[in-house]
């Protein structure tokens, strides 16, 4: 599986795997919708784990925070581990001081690293 | 732009006057002040020094406006006195010796210039007035590059402190460690922050251990920069350990009601590095046929 829809694209790999790109400049608070389509279509892989990849990402602010924890929510829900991969050292540095509960989803440094 | 002064019969005759070879006479204040046992300048230096100042000199005298001190003429002996001040204090001259010098030059000058004219003008109150303006101006730049320099040996003594004093090493494959010592502001905490962070999405760093040893006290903002430091290095996928929380600081904080709870801790470094080496699945164990624990020669 691979397709691209509202503004990220979903790769699906070994067993349950998916990936999430979300495209350059594609602000995904913005649209609700994305949410609700990453969801299904976690469902329809089956997927097991889902890896968000935010290495296009230089600025992660509250309203993206909280678009990351709403789909971490959405996961658990499906029963889906969800692993944020490749966060920018700006990214991070600028969240770290913002944040005013944890993440609920899990972080690695690449895709390798897990 | 200055007050203009009034053009005394003086000051025309002192801006008419076509300047001679002054510069012997220019020569005895750098002279004093930079030659002989100073050993700042030498003999060439001081000759050339006297020869410039006396060009500049008179290229102000014979300007459109001499009394102008944003003309080039005045940019130029401002400049002069810039590279000269510059060039003294690095060879270990003092900023009195430039300031005493500047003022010799001006009572010299003068008197040189009477010499030369036959014009009185150590007694004109207005050839002084135009004279101690310039001058004052000059000593005043003098100072600024005095200060200038004082600030960039100090911007690159901090920039030096701040590289030696958090040295991020990997330890291991994928184990940083990062002694913390002295305190922790923001400007320092950014700027660790930021080499480490950069570091391990780079290295794809897994574990990083910060030792806090060399840390005697802490406040509240400490507290939230280390928390800070701490969870960004979660977000970027590693994990953090703290080692070496003394005692006074494990009081302090909890006076300041942080809660470390979700921060792994360990006592001293080694202890740090066990947890490291256990996150990593890595186990150190004795080579065959050492003696572990045997006393050191």
């Amino acid at each position: 599986m691979s397709t691209t829809s509202q503004g990220f694209h979903l790769a699906r790999f070994g067993d349950g795997r998916v990936l999430v790109e979300p495209q350059h400049g594609i602000n995904p608070a913005a649209d609700k919708s994305g949410l609700a389509e990453i969801l299904a279509a976690l469902r329809e892989a089956r997927a097991k784990t889902l890896f968000y990849d935010l290495s296009s990402i230089t600025v992660i602010d509250a309203v993206y925070y909280r678009f990351l924890n709403q789909l971490a929510n959405g996961c658990h829900a499906l029963g889906v581990r969800m692993i944020c991969i490749n966060m920018q050292p700006t990214a991070a540095c600028a969240l770290a001081g913002e944040m005013r509960e944890p993440p609920r989803f899990e972080t690695a440094v690449g895709l390798e690293d897990v | 732009m200055p007050e203009e002064q009034r053009i005394t019969e003086k000051l025309k005759a002192l801006f008419d006057h076509q300047v001679g070879d002054i510069s012997p006479a220019l020569e005895q204040p750098a002279r004093q002040y930079f030659g002989g046992v100073h050993g700042l300048l030498d003999e060439h230096e001081l000759s050339d020094l006297s020869l410039e100042v006396q060009h500049l000199i008179t290229g102000v005298l014979g300007s459109e406006n001499p009394f102008d001190r944003e003309s080039p003429e005045f940019t130029a002996l401002e400049s002069f006195f810039v590279n000269l001040s510059r060039k003294i204090l690095t060879r270990g001259g003092d900023v009195e010796d430039i300031v005493r010098y500047t003022q010799s030059l001006q009572n010299t000058l003068i008197q040189a210039l009477q010499h030369e004219s036959s014009v009185e003008f150590t007694k004109s109150r207005s050839v002084l007035m135009f004279f101690s303006n310039h001058f004052i101006e000059l000593i005043l730049t003098v100072f600024r590059t005095y200060l200038n320099q004082k600030d960039e040996t100090i911007r690159l003594q901090e920039s030096e402190i701040r590289e030696t004093a958090t040295p991020i090493t990997e330890i291991w494959d994928g184990v940083l460690t990062l002694p913390i010592i002295g305190s922790l502001d923001s400007n320092r905490t950014m700027l660790v922050m930021d080499s480490l962070l950069s570091y391990i999405a780079r290295e794809h760093s897994k574990v990083v251990v910060m030792d806090l040893t060399g840390v005697s006290n802490i406040d509240s903002q400490v507290s939230h920069h280390l928390i800070q430091m701490v969870r960004a290095i979660q977000l970027m996928g590693a994990q953090a350990i703290l080692t070496g929380i003394r005692p006074e600081i494990a009081r302090a904080l909890t006076t300041l009601n942080i809660d470390l709870g979700d921060i792994c801790t360990r006592g001293s470094l080694s202890d740090g590095l066990k947890e490291a080496f256990s996150l990593l699945g890595v186990q150190v164990i004795a080579a065959q046929g050492s003696q572990q624990g045997a006393p050191a020669h």
